[in-house]
């Protein structure tokens, strides 16, 4: 349970404001006129997802998330505000309360629930008996049946969320370009790595999901921070791996592009990084307009995933964390809490 | 819901939280009002999580864009999880060219604790000099200083180092400050005003071994982060299985620019108004109220009568102080003075009389002169496992080394330890200047990659070590913080404009202090990279150690505020961040901010104000 304090520290700044303007549209389409989340700061940190206080469950809280849902009421004109999502039996609204500052109501309602981590979510408000989306997180999906849902996902989630397979494959063969993973000194270490963590698998030691062809999970993050702290960069990746696709294959015609030559990405890459704005043979630049911008995005998005915390969605079983231990001082798992590291003190 | 206290305090940092302490344990009811969050560290309420996070991504989070219209629009920015967001209250300066920029600099925090949630920490006492430095300079001579510039905007405090040298001893105490008082130039009247240093992290020793080698006698630099339990505070440093104390934790390369989440770090929340929230004889008398932003002031016959604000809901409140108190970093202190000048003519008309050559409000803005040196270490080491630095040094504030090379003050210089000590942090301030420019070098590399990615870690990652000098500013009228003509907050209200740029003597003085930086390197036997300072940064620098724009002096026609830091027209306001200073000092200036506000606090109590 968060109290209202926590609600308040995680809402104010982000929602309370008098100017409606929409400053928080970077102009890059990701949201449509009107849309109240382009006049709301970082509404993708909508609903809260936080590490875990106390779980009723009897399962440790690290494998869980707190996850605070808030819906703002400015006019105070709701009675009962209840979620309902995939994260709980949808049958059964969760009642939200309405929260108070010095002892008076606020314009926010709130809840908070323990969600299992490494998951997607989906869930909707139902305000005064009305079923509604949330308004403020942008993350929305429509199901199979047709229905708007609003869509969250919790740390450590490793499920493509808004990139397809064939544009992560392609983005993991960029990743492992530019990350030290696919070097001798890198191979050595992951060849040994995954073997190691194939052991504590089978022995049941180890948490997660991970997969041998992927840099550290780079790719995995990139599709999380798309769908999430970096939408707006998600037109960028669509129009760029769609145009390196044809790219690829007009240069390989034989090979799926995420199955294609070393050299043939290698090439690629020196092109997009050559000039000011690259030089990519058959870039169509009228319809974005420098690859290298798009290349220098990639490279501060794979070292971001390769060594941030796993929460993210990269540096899958903190692989990136243990290959830079393996070539340097660097004892990580100290200040970390547990499992990730051993810290007795901090629990994350 | 309350509304009347006998004092009311905006902003809960380094300038405020002092005077809550001492005002409420004296018997006064006590109202903070906060702009940012009450992030809380672990435990607090017991069993929660802590708010702050030993995550890198929290230190500078993701891209955003600049929408404001300004000359950077459209250009990424980063900031901090507790940093304001640039679109929706960006601080504005004016670039040499002529043309507005937006930038995230100049900005502490907005939560509670303010700065000192994300400070590295660094703990210095200002030297005698620094707060006498008209008289000082009367009879010296300087280089770089043609037109006589210096010596005639130097200032004295109206105090000197022993009026505020028992503050500084509470300041230290009652925070909790870790270091070593041999081997400093600055006089103290208690020994055991500091917790034991943590043993220092070993990349360091290249630095110590340079003082040495140049005669620069050096100590421990002290750092607000606890090593032993904290009475006053009732902080305890955790325990091992065995029941034995682990100071060492708090050694994890998430200090500087991250909150503390074990609440080892002393900053303003955990070290004064926690304890304050505790303490069963304070109860009713003090409250925090955070998420709270205060509009305006409005006043009556020279009586701030009613602090406005917004509550978290954004709905317009009122409360009223016997005393108010504003300490909400420089820059927006002089932004809350102003804009309640816009709200209320009588109190704009009060607020800028009495002084000579038009008002005086939010001119001789001063951050520090500021720069050092970097290169690679012989060898690897975790630096990870480290506070912000282990080794300061006097030496460039001694009397003898300004006369040899003409300078108007001293600095002090020490290591920074922890710098890139993590991988992402490594890469986002590959050869950036500031925080408006980070990853730009990293991703336009584009030869940093396999093998050249294994390389550039190699010669960079667990090698790297700074020294940096931290030096006062001569004091410029032309240096100031207006309000910006066109670009207003989300809530409508002008920002902050700020308008600076480096006298001739700052030049040289960085020039000097950075050279000195290089060459405890290089005897150090550091590979030297480069060095340099904030004086040839073109975008005219703002940095985090904001102040001046209120000064306090003896004569009103010269300050802002009397020498107790009470503005000179207003009988109850008082303004006690690092505003009030007529000069920046030769250190990092919290220490020197909490120690005034414990000496304002003095005042208040004992003189009879409230």
């Amino acid at each position: 349970m968060r109290d209202d304090q926590y609600v308040l520290n995680h809402c104010t700044t982000y929602l309370a404001r008098s100017d409606q303007a929409p400053r928080h549209d970077f102009g890059f389409g990701h949201y449509g006129d009107g849309d109240a989340g382009a006049r709301i700061r970082e509404a993708w940190r909508f609903p809260i997802v936080d590490s875990c206080g106390l779980t009723t469950t009897g399962k440790p809280e690290s494998e869980f998330n707190d996850v605070t849902f808030v819906f703002p009421d400015f006019e105070m004109q709701c009675d009962s505000v209840a979620v309902v999502g995939t994260f709980d039996k949808l049958y059964q609204p969760i009642r939200l309360r309405r929260v108070d500052f010095l002892g008076e109501p606020t314009a926010y309602f709130a809840v908070t629930v323990p969600v299992p981590k490494r998951g997607v979510f989906y869930y909707r408000f139902m305000v005064d008996g009305e079923f509604f989306i949330d308004n403020i997180n942008p993350q929305r999906d429509r199901l199979e049946n047709g229905e708007l849902w609003s869509r969250f996902f919790t740390w450590e989630c490793t499920s493509p969320v808004v990139l397809q397979r064939w544009q992560l494959g392609i983005l993991e063969r960029f990743c492992d370009h530019i990350l030290p993973f696919r070097t001798k000194q890198g191979e050595r270490f992951f060849s040994w790595y995954y073997k190691h963590l194939a052991n504590e698998a089978k022995a049941g030691t180890i948490r997660g999901s991970f997969r041998i062809d992927d840099s550290a999970g780079a790719a995995n993050y990139i599709d999380k921070i798309l769908a999430k702290e970096e939408r707006h960069h998600f037109g960028d990746y669509n129009i760029c791996l769609r145009q390196l696709r044809r790219i690829i294959q007009e240069r390989e015609p034989d090979f799926e592009p995420e199955n294609a030559s070393e050299n043939t990405y290698v090439e690629i890459y020196k092109e997009m990084a050559a000039g000011p704005i690259g030089d990519v043979a058959g870039w169509n630049l009228s319809e974005y307009g420098s690859p290298r911008h798009f290349l220098n995005l990639l490279r501060r998005h794979a070292f971001t995933g390769a060594f941030s915390h796993p929460k993210y969605g990269g540096n899958v079983t903190t692989a990136g964390w243990q290959f830079l231990q393996s070539r340097f001082p660097f004892e990580w798992q100290q200040s970390l809490e547990q499992p990730l590291g051993t810290s007795t003190s901090y629990r994350g | 819901m309350r509304t009347e206290f006998d004092i009311v305090i905006i902003g809960s940092g380094a300038g405020g939280s002092p005077i809550a302490y001492e005002l409420a344990r004296a018997g006064k009811s006590v109202l903070i009002l906060e702009k940012g969050p009450l992030f809380r560290p672990q435990d607090d309420p017991p069993g929660a999580p802590s708010d702050y996070k030993r995550d890198e991504l929290f230190a500078t989070g993701p891209e955003k864009r600049l929408t404001i219209d300004v000359g950077n629009r459209g250009s990424s920015i980063f900031s901090s999880h507790i940093e304001p967001d640039l679109n929706d209250e960006p601080h504005i300066y004016r670039e040499p060219g002529g043309n507005d920029y937006a930038t995230i600099e100049g900005y502490t925090a907005q939560a509670v604790g303010g700065g000192t949630q994300l400070y590295g920490a660094v703990s210095l006492r200002f030297t005698e000099a620094d707060l006498q430095l008209k008289s000082f300079n009367e009879s010296r001579t300087l280089k770089a200083d043609p037109n006589g510039e210096v010596k005639r905007e130097a200032r004295d405090w109206p105090i000197n180092y022993s009026d505020l040298e028992p503050f500084y001893c509470k300041a230290e105490k009652l925070v909790g400050i870790n270091g070593q008082q041999a081997g400093q130039e600055k006089p103290f009247s208690q020994f055991d005003t500091y917790q034991k240093p943590l043993a220092p992290n070993p990349v360091s020793q290249f630095a110590a071994a340079g003082m040495e080698v140049k005669g620069m006698k050096s100590y421990r630099t002290p750092l607000a982060v606890i090593t032993e339990d904290h009475a006053s505070s009732g902080r305890r440093i955790p325990r091992d299985a065995d029941g034995t104390a682990t100071p060492e934790v708090a050694k994890t390369g998430f200090v500087n620019r991250y909150g503390c989440p074990l609440g080892l770090k002393s900053n303003t929340y955990v070290a004064l108004l926690r304890p304050l929230m505790n303490d069963t004889d304070v109860g009713d008398n003090f409250e925090l109220r955070a998420n709270c932003v205060v509009t305006h002031f409005t006043q009556q016959n020279g009586k701030v009568d009613r602090v406005h604000y917004l509550d978290p809901s954004g709905t317009p409140r009122e409360v009223s102080g016997k005393i108010v108190v504003v300490a909400c970093s420089a820059i927006e202190s002089v932004r809350l003075l102003l804009l309640s000048g816009e709200h209320d003519a009588s109190f704009a008309e009060r607020l800028h009389q009495g002084s000579i050559g038009g008002s005086i409000v939010g001119k001789y803005f001063l951050t520090h002169a500021f720069g050092g040196a970097e290169g690679n270490v012989p060898g690897v080491f975790d630096k990870s496992l480290s506070l912000d630095s282990d080794y300061a040094t006097d030496f460039c504030a001694l009397p003898e080394f300004l006369d040899e090379h003409g300078l108007w003050a001293g600095a002090a210089i020490y290591n920074n330890t922890s710098d890139q000590a993590l991988p992402i942090s490594m890469g986002r301030t590959h050869r950036s200047q500031d925080l408006d420019t980070i990853w730009n070098s990293f991703v336009n590399e584009s030869d940093i990659r396999g093998d050249g990615f294994l390389n550039w870690l190699h010669g960079n990652f667990q090698r790297g070590l700074s020294v940096s000098f931290m030096a006062n500013q001569v004091p410029m009228r032309s240096n100031r913080i207006e309000l910006h003509p066109r670009v207003t907050d989300k809530w409508g209200r002008r920002v902050a404009y700020i308008l600076k740029g480096w006298h001739e003597h700052d030049q040289h003085l960085m020039n000097v202090m950075a050279e000195q930086c290089r060459d405890i390197l290089e005897k150090g036997g550091v590979a030297v990279e480069g060095h340099g300072h904030v004086g040839n940064d073109a975008r005219a620098r703002i940095a985090n150690h904001i102040l001046g724009g209120m000064r306090f002096g003896t004569d009103p026609s010269d300050s802002a505020l009397n020498p107790n830091c009470r503005a000179w027209q207003f009988d109850n306001l008082y303004v006690t961040d690092g505003s009030f200073m007529p000069t920046s000092g030769g250190a990092n200036p919290t220490l020197t901010i909490q120690a005034n506000s414990f000496r304002v606090a003095s005042h208040l109590i004992n003189d009879g104000v409230v």
